[in-house]
């Protein structure tokens, strides 16, 4: 199953929000995988063994792996658009 | 998590350094935070800015649990508008009109709180309302209505 990891600082749970948002939506689109969120502190730990990143920090890195925008899953716009991009890179 | 205490309206700051200190120094001198709170939240925001990129600006400011005493959600109106870094990027400059202090220390189950506020948020019609709310209870009285 492909895995999908969501980053920030701990504090709050914006990440798990995020997360939570992500889980949802590819539930009803029938797409299975496995969507987590970590520490942006073990990011680089984490990213090695990942599918896609979802970003929520300012970050300026060039990774192996896609990156797609997260915030837009916090607040709901643009979240269609960043979902497809997504879905793209699971199926 | 919300009371009149914490309510904070008609403030006005040159920027969102300015508005950190001032609330970071009423929260500790009320024994909500440590004094360190002041700096992490400083500190935090430059590094992750909390700037909503919805058409109603509002930032979420937030550090880690560590500083916090007493959770609560510290809600700043402001006479005009303050500008914070964009969430995400951290590129863009968002105008707000809100800021709500998140001073909270088991975020993880915060999920839904969280999500409702930003919710909230992004409600035309509850943001409307608390923009023309003059007095705190008004202001209380709208948020806890859509939460």
């Amino acid at each position: 199953m492909k895995r999908v990891i969501v980053a920030c600082g701990s504090g709050v749970a914006t990440s798990q929000a995020v997360t939570s948002k992500i889980q949802k939506l590819l539930k009803e689109k029938r797409i299975k995988a496995q969507v987590e969120a970590v520490d942006i502190k073990s990011l680089s730990t984490h990213i090695k063994n990942c599918d896609v990143y979802v970003s929520i920090t300012p970050d300026r890195n060039k990774y192996d792996v896609p990156v797609i925008n997260g915030i837009p899953f916090l607040t709901g716009i643009g979240m269609e658009k960043e979902l497809e991009k997504l879905i793209s890179y699971l199926v | 998590m919300f009371c009149l205490e914490n309510i904070y309206l008609d403030l006005s700051f040159e920027s969102w350094q300015e508005l950190f200190c001032y609330v970071g120094k009423e929260l500790f001198e009320r024994g909500i935070v440590k004094e360190s709170y002041t700096s992490a939240i400083i500190e935090r925001e430059n590094l992750y800015p909390t700037g909503l990129p919805i058409p109603n600006g509002v930032a979420i400011p937030h550090t880690d649990p560590e500083h916090v005493i007493k959770p609560c959600i510290v809600v700043c109106k402001f006479h005009d508008f303050i500008n914070f870094k964009e969430m995400g990027m951290g590129e863009n400059d968002i105008q707000c009109k809100f800021a709500f202090f998140l001073v909270v220390n088991r975020g993880e189950e915060q999920v839904e709180l969280l999500q409702n506020l930003i919710s909230m948020f992004t409600k035309d019609e509850a943001m409307e309302n608390m923009i023309k709310c003059e007095s705190k209870e008004l202001l209380l009285e709208e948020i806890l209505k859509n939460i």
